[in-house]
């Protein structure tokens, strides 16, 4: 006889602990930074300075908010978005006061930029130059060049500083002195200083979202921050909104990181106006213009090395980045807001750095200006 | 002349006739054209006409099915314009259609690369911006923005695809008009690998049906015993097939040769030589020759041989025969390739690496050395053989191994129908919630959907993803919340991941990287590591690092691993049994323990050396077979009977295993014993060594009728007294074949046979 025994050989009940199997497997491959924490004499309240393992650093600025709440830290409030309410950090700070440079005076060198005329290279300026064809205005009249010039001087003379940013990003790249130049036409406070923390580069979430702009002279932040991963198309939603009516972007590293990641984000959601509507604005990504101007003098350009190097800031009680997403995960597992607030105040002076180290740079840092 | 007098040499002179046990002859064929209803679109037609080509009756009716909206499989057989079967249907509506969009997938860079010049070709024929590109890890960054804007037809591999697939926003407009998915070689996508590959596929029809796009499927594959299961797991659809019955081209007689170097008895003469010395007949008698060697170190040992052969008869062609493997660097590989289509090279020793695609013509003769493990494998080879309509030859010379002396003594079963199964697994708890993370991560993931793609487990699975924190209920769905990106953990040719443990040379460079369980069995302390040519000395392997650290050394020894296997089964999942004989099969968990290694000079044990190194535990799907009482007492009492029976019909199960189910044999692992605590009984287990398991042994169990008595009767059959390597001895044994009694096998077998007849009518 044959006797049958057991189920269905495909039904379920296979499943042995993947939950714990996958969270092993990633922390492996995302463990905390294993090197002690870098720069000498920040973090001054830390017995020992510097010299201690990240584990030791977490435990610590988890023991200092021990028990607190957000809301007693900072002064939290919530923002209305699409997506749902957004927890909402605002401060002021009255050091970082606009300067962006002479429009008359930009708008001159622009003026005199032949350069800025496809088929105009270095060679012909000079001819053209020397045959007493000293601007744009002037070329228009050229058999050759005329079209086209009037096109580049219709942009550089209008006044709109989005269509001169234009001509000159897609003439001169990214890091060029003359669209450093163009930033002067803007009104100081039609830029949006943008910089984001996330739980690393591409498929994990952006858990902070932190903006800066000049109003009345001082340098107002508003930081939009997640409390869990669910909170995250509502930042989305509440940088859209706080985007609406600016006319330029300024990052530093946020052509690469920043803008698509964010994109990325919003694409992630679904949220198609939201994935779209901070690639269309004119870009100021510091990072490149920094790299012209400073690479020979402080062979690494990250931003807290041009803060101490060339403006002789040093960050009190800052983290380098690479704590974020292990310090966000200590957040999220216990509720402890002590890592969070680090984040907070990392992210604050990032932003801060970003406009100092935008009102320091000088068109003149950057070279003369040969195009292409 | 060539062919034909090849033939008669082997069939009628010594020492070859002696060898030759069976020739098989498949008549020449004439074409097949075929008709369709309209005519292709007219730069088609044209490019057609300008090369000469006529449509036959298989490649008609793919187009047809394919311009029906139809998804559709081809498994034609090699050589039979498969490729150009698809192509043109798919050009047609990338014409018809000026935004429709083609993904066409590949197992291999190389091949992408290799279709890619096809493909450019036919761009240039019609009036049309489809503009192919290869997109995988080798395109240059600044050229991939332009093929995800430009690009219509886009050429791929399931890796590349993996990682691609958390930017889909990027690649909207591509998604959003995919009108097709091509899977060439799709046979190739099984086992582990194939069924991750399902899963990647399953999360690009969830973000394609997002964008609602629903494109037609496509495959390409070899001949499979169960192509309409093995597509729809893979894929989700069924498709119209088009097989080796709707074939119309034009084929050449062939001669298919056995070639047993074990037909004057055991050990006479070894294959390798054999493949040699018929290479350079073959050669001789002007054929362009091509043999295919089980491995790389035997396809430069053959091809070796096979020259200094030629040198010592001072014959003029000992610079045409050259070695092919993958490993090459590409340029070489293209150099030999071209030799190879233009005649200079004569005779080619290769390892699989030629099996797929890559375009070197066809030839007169081709031989397989050793079974190449699989059906598919052989038919793909063998494929290689035939010019256009003239004669060819195809040479099989076995091994002296289970599998394949069992097929060498049955040219029916050889030559029939497929009996082969390509299993792909989608619920193995492991891959599936990896590819749910990664899910999750492209697109946030809510119930409904998640059981609609990714099956009735996900449920399970998801449940203790979120319960581990990993994915956070919002709205939206699940949403991934844990770093890093899921796709950079989740690994596609493994169930999970393993650690990775570095070769170290001189402590600082890097020879090679392998996985934790091969690590301890070949990278233990003492163990005698081969690299290239090279021989290596590991000197210690650290634990808590994963560090093994080598000394370049050259030895004339070598080392085996011993290792103890223990299995403890958690869960009998279903069973049959018959007159006290019980066929079970369920989940266990597997302990292995490298306890020592033995030093070997020639085939002498000249040390054996115990060490203390960690167990690997994982938990996988297993069968075993429990003997009755009654059979079992009176062979113990004889103590290595019983042990020597169970351990040999153990290794010929494994070894016929692969014929019904589509796997490695690394891919199965074994273990025999007297007295099982769990079962109370003289036990035999055949478990699968993935993690979760794969189906392997499920569908073994479905099959065991069938595999029993097969196995029975190669051991029965086989002219040897006491065990041979082509029945109960099994190379890879650790325990050296000890202890080991045929006799007593045969009627363990025999018991095993009796385990219903009555199941499983469909059985082979
Ligand atoms: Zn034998
Ligand atoms: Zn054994």
């Amino acid at each position: 006889m044959t006797a049958e025994t057991g189920g269905d050989p495909a039904s379920g009940g296979r499943i042995f602990g993947v939950g714990d199997y996958w969270a092993a497997r990633l922390t492996e491959a995302a463990p905390l930074p294993a090197a002690d924490v870098p720069s000498a004499d920040a973090f001054p309240a830390s017995p020992g300075g510097w010299d201690r393992r990240a584990a030791d650093v977490l435990a610590l600025v988890t023991a200092r908010a021990r028990g607190r709440r957000l809301d007693q830290l900072y002064p939290v409030t919530d923002t209305a978005t699409p997506e749902g309410p957004c927890r909402t950090i605002r401060s002021s700070l009255a050091d970082v006061p606009p300067a962006t440079g002479d429009p008359h005076e930009a708008r001159r060198e622009l003026a005199g930029a032949l350069e800025l005329v496809w088929g105009v290279g270095p060679w012909h300026a000079a001819a053209l130059r020397a045959a007493g064809t000293r601007t744009l205005a002037d070329l228009t009249h050229h058999p050759r060049f005329g079209v086209e010039a009037s096109r580049v001087w219709g942009a550089v003379a209008a006044g709109n500083p989005d269509a001169a940013f234009w001509v000159v990003r897609h003439r001169c790249g990214a890091s060029h002195r003359l669209l450093w130049c163009t930033r002067a036409l803007f009104d100081p406070s039609a830029f949006l200083f943008v910089d984001i923390e996330t739980l690393g580069f591409s498929g994990v979430a952006a858990i902070l979202i932190g903006v800066a702009e000049w109003r009345d002279h001082m340098l107002d932040v508003t930081q939009y921050v997640a409390e869990s991963v669910a909170d995250e198309p509502a930042l989305l939603a509440a940088l859209a909104q706080h985007a609406v009516g600016k006319q330029a972007l300024v990052t530093f590293n946020g052509l690469a990181f920043d803008v698509p990641v964010l994109a990325a984000r919003a694409a992630y959601y679904g949220m198609r106006e939201a994935a779209r509507s901070l690639g269309a604005l004119p870009h100021f990504d510091l990072v490149h213009f920094a790299r012209r101007a400073w690479r020979h003098r402080l062979g690494d350009c990250q931003a807290v090395t041009i803060e101490r190097e060339l403006l002789g800031i040093v960050r009190p009680d800052d983290l380098p980045g690479a704590y974020v997403p292990p310090f966000y995960e200590a957040y999220q597992q216990d509720g402890e807001v002590g890592p969070l607030t680090y984040i907070i105040d990392h992210n604050r002076w990032d932003l801060a750095g970003l406009a100092r180290i935008f009102t320091h740079l000088t068109p003149g840092a950057l070279g003369s200006c040969d195009v292409g | 002349m060539s062919v034909e007098s090849l033939l008669d040499t082997l069939t009628q002179r010594a020492p070859y006739r002696d060898f030759v046990t069976h020739v098989e002859e498949r008549p020449a064929r004439a074409a097949r054209d075929g008709r369709l209803a309209e005519p292709l679109a007219p730069p088609l037609e044209d490019y057609l006409a300008r090369r000469g080509v006529t449509l036959r009756v298989h490649q008609t009716e793919a187009i047809t099915a394919i311009r029906a909206g139809h998804h559709v499989l081809l498994t034609t057989p090699p050589a039979s314009g498969k490729t150009l079967a698809f192509n043109l249907p798919v050009w047609e509506r990338l014409l018809a259609d000026p935004a429709a969009t083609a993904l066409y997938l590949y197992p291999t860079k190389a091949l992408a690369q290799d279709q890619w010049t096809t493909l450019a070709d036919l761009a240039r024929a019609v009036p049309a911006a489809v503009a192919p590109a290869v997109y995988d890890g080798d395109t240059p960054t600044g050229r991939r923005a332009r093929i995800r804007a430009e690009s219509r037809l886009v050429l791929t591999n399931f890796y590349m695809l993996h990682q691609t697939l958390a930017w889909a926003h990027q690649w909207e407009r591509f998604w959003s008009h995919l009108a097709f998915v091509v899977i060439d070689e799709a046979h190739v996508y099984r086992g582990v690998f194939g069924s991750n590959v399902a899963l990647v596929l399953r999360r690009l029809e969830r973000l394609l049906d997002a964008v609602h796009a629903s494109p037609q499927f496509v495959l390409a594959s070899a001949t499979l015993a169960n192509a309409d299961e093995f597509s729809h797991q893979l894929t989700g659809v069924h498709p119209v097939v088009i097989d080796e019955a709707a074939d119309g081209s034009a084929r050449g007689r062939q001669h298919f040769v056995f070639y047993n170097p074990e037909a004057l008895g055991p050990g006479v003469t070894s294959p390798h030589q054999e493949t040699a010395r018929l290479l350079a007949a073959g050669v001789e008698h002007g054929v362009q020759t091509l043999a295919f060697a089980v491995s790389r170190q035997l396809a430069e040992l053959v091809a070796r041989q096979a020259r200094d052969t030629a040198q010592a008869q001072r014959a003029p062609w000992a610079e045409a025969v050259a070695p092919y493997r993958a490993g090459y660097l590409p340029a070489e590989r293209r150099a030999l390739e071209g030799a190879l289509r233009d005649g200079r090279i004569r005779g080619m020793v290769s390892t699989n690496a030629l099996e797929l695609g890559v375009d070197i013509g066809s030839l007169g003769a081709v031989i397989l050395s050793g079974f190449p493990g699989t059906m598919v494998s052989a038919r793909q080879q063998a494929g290689r053989a035939g010019r256009g309509v003239e004669a060819s030859l195809v040479i099989w010379v076995p091994f002296a191994d289970p599998l394949d002396q069992y097929l060498a003594r049955r040219p029916a079963l050889f030559f029939g129908r497929p009996h082969e199964h390509a299993l792909i697994d989608r619920d193995n708890p492991y891959i599936l919630s990896g590819h749910l993370l990664c899910a999750a991560a492209e697109r946030p993931l809510d119930r409904e959907s998640a059981a609609r793609w990714f099956g009735p487990e996900a449920d399970t699975a998801l449940d203790q993803l979120q319960a581990r924190g990993l994915l956070r209920e919002t709205p939206r769905g699940l949403v991934y919340q844990a770093r890093p990106a899921a796709h950079q953990v989740v690994a596609l040719d493994a169930t999970g991941l393993q650690p990775t443990v570095k070769v170290l040379r001189d402590d600082e460079f890097v020879l090679e990287t392998m996985d934790w369980t091969r690590a301890l069995s070949e990278a233990h302390p003492g163990a005698v590591l081969l690299h290239g040519a090279e021989t290596y000395v590991v000197s210690s392997l650290d634990l808590t690092h994963y560090v093994a650290a080598v000394k370049k050394q050259r030895v004339d020894y070598w080392t085996d691993p011993m290792t103890k296997v223990d299995i403890h089964i958690l869960d009998e999942r279903a069973a049959r049994e018959h007159e006290g004989v019980r066929l079970s099969w369920g989940d266990v968990e597997v302990t292995e323990r490298v306890v020592g290694f033995k030093t070997r000079r020639g085939d002498e044990v000249v040390a054996q050396d115990a060490l203390d190194l960690p167990p690997v535990t994982y938990r996988t799907r297993s069968l075993w077979f429990t003997l009755p009482e009654e059979f079992s007492r009176p062979r113990r009492l004889e103590h290595a009977n019983l042990f020597g029976g169970l351990h040999g019909a153990e290794h010929a199960l494994v070894g016929l295993m692969p014929l019904w189910v589509l796997c490695d044999r690394r891919d199965l692992g074994a273990l025999s014993v007297g007295h099982h605590p769990d079962t109370g009984a003289a036990t035999i287990f055949v478990h699968e060594h993935a993690e979760g398991g794969i189906g392997l042994t499920e569908r073994g169990f479905e099959r065991a009728a069938a595999l029993a008595a097969a196995t029975h009767e190669l051991v029965r059959d086989c002219p040897c007294q006491v065990g041979c390597p082509s029945c109960v001895y099994s190379p890879t044994c650790s325990n050296d074949n000890v202890p080991m009694d045929k006799g007593v096998a045969i009627d363990v077998l025999a018991l095993l046979t009796q385990l219903s007849a009555e199941e499983d009518p469909s059985a082979d």
